[in-house]
């Protein structure tokens, strides 16, 4: 069964990488069919990427990075990603908290 | 990995179970197609069908540029960016002026390890069978060389074709469903970083 984006917008993969890249398109209002593009991949691989059912190789992931404008491991981690409200806001119990 | 082309023969392969059902009727035709051969024409003109596997088989696509799975060959990038072979991507339309010749679906990195997977499978699959049928009517001790030989003929014509287009299968029964601007139905969280 094909992985699905968990609720903090990762996807984790068969092999434990997990990714971003759902949160980071749906962030910057890009259909799958414009990354698919910017990238020079087909929009199905975007999909089979956001859904952890396919690990990148270098090439790609540094394509990411560049477009996104993030380190590589802002986008992939071998860990899960923690929500990026708790990464901004803290853990939810004040939002004017501070970071952990 | 299958192309953008969404009809084989007005038959939608748009979606997964389409795709499915497509895999299944074309060997259940093919099935057909050489049982009634055998049963009108007999053993002897049974060789007939191997030439006919071929083209059977590229029916698909991968092989060729008619069907719903993508050209496996690299050369279809090199056909695409100017020509191969001598022919000529960007030459205009003998029979339709202005209107290009032909448009070609790029194979990514994607697509080249779900098409090298799916080889992997396919042959890997065959690869037992193949031997024990091609190899099996040998050691008959009572026949024949000319019954080995039309053993042979007859187990080797399923083989040709499962050769040709049991990657082309695995590709279109396994490729899930992905719509390029759907959104995934699980939640999302999106934020916006203020520095």
């Amino acid at each position: 069964m094909p992985n699905k984006p968990s609720a903090n917008g990762t996807a984790p993969g068969s092999d434990g990488l997990y990714n971003r890249i759902a949160v980071l398109r749906a962030e910057r209002g890009l259909s799958r069919q414009d990354l698919a593009d910017a990238l020079e991949v087909n929009y199905q691989t975007i999909g089979f990427l956001e859904r952890g059912d396919y690990k990148p190789s270098l090439t790609l992931a540094f394509a990411l990075s560049d477009y996104f404008g993030l380190p590589i491991e802002a986008i992939f981690s071998r860990e899960p990603f923690r929500p990026l409200s708790e990464q901004v806001y803290g853990n939810g119990k004040s939002p004017s908290g501070g970071s952990k | 990995m299958t192309a953008s082309r969404r009809f084989l023969f007005f038959i939608p392969v748009e979606t997964r179970g389409s795709r499915r059902a497509l895999v299944i009727g074309y060997y259940v035709v093919f099935a057909a197609f050489a049982i009634l051969l055998l049963w009108l024409r007999g053993p002897a003109k049974y060789d007939r069908l191997l030439p006919m596997t071929y083209y059977f088989a590229v029916m698909l696509g991968g092989l060729a540029f008619s069907g719903p799975v993508k050209l496996f060959s690299e050369w279809q990038r090199r056909f695409r960016n100017g020509s191969a072979w001598g022919i000529d991507a960007h030459r205009p339309h003998p029979w339709l002026p202005g209107r290009p010749t032909i448009e070609i679906d790029r194979l990514d990195e994607h697509d080249i390890a779900t098409r090298d997977r799916a080889h992997y499978l396919a042959y890997s699959a065959l690869r037992w069978p193949a031997i024990a049928a091609l190899l099996g009517p040998l050691f008959l001790l009572d026949a024949s060389p000319a019954q080995v030989g039309r053993t042979v003929l007859i187990l080797s014509v399923p083989f040709a074709v499962l050769f040709f287009s049991l990657p082309q299968a695995i590709i279109l029964w396994t490729e899930p469903d992905l719509d390029p601007d759907a959104e995934e139905r699980g939640p999302q969280t999106v934020v916006k970083v203020i520095p």
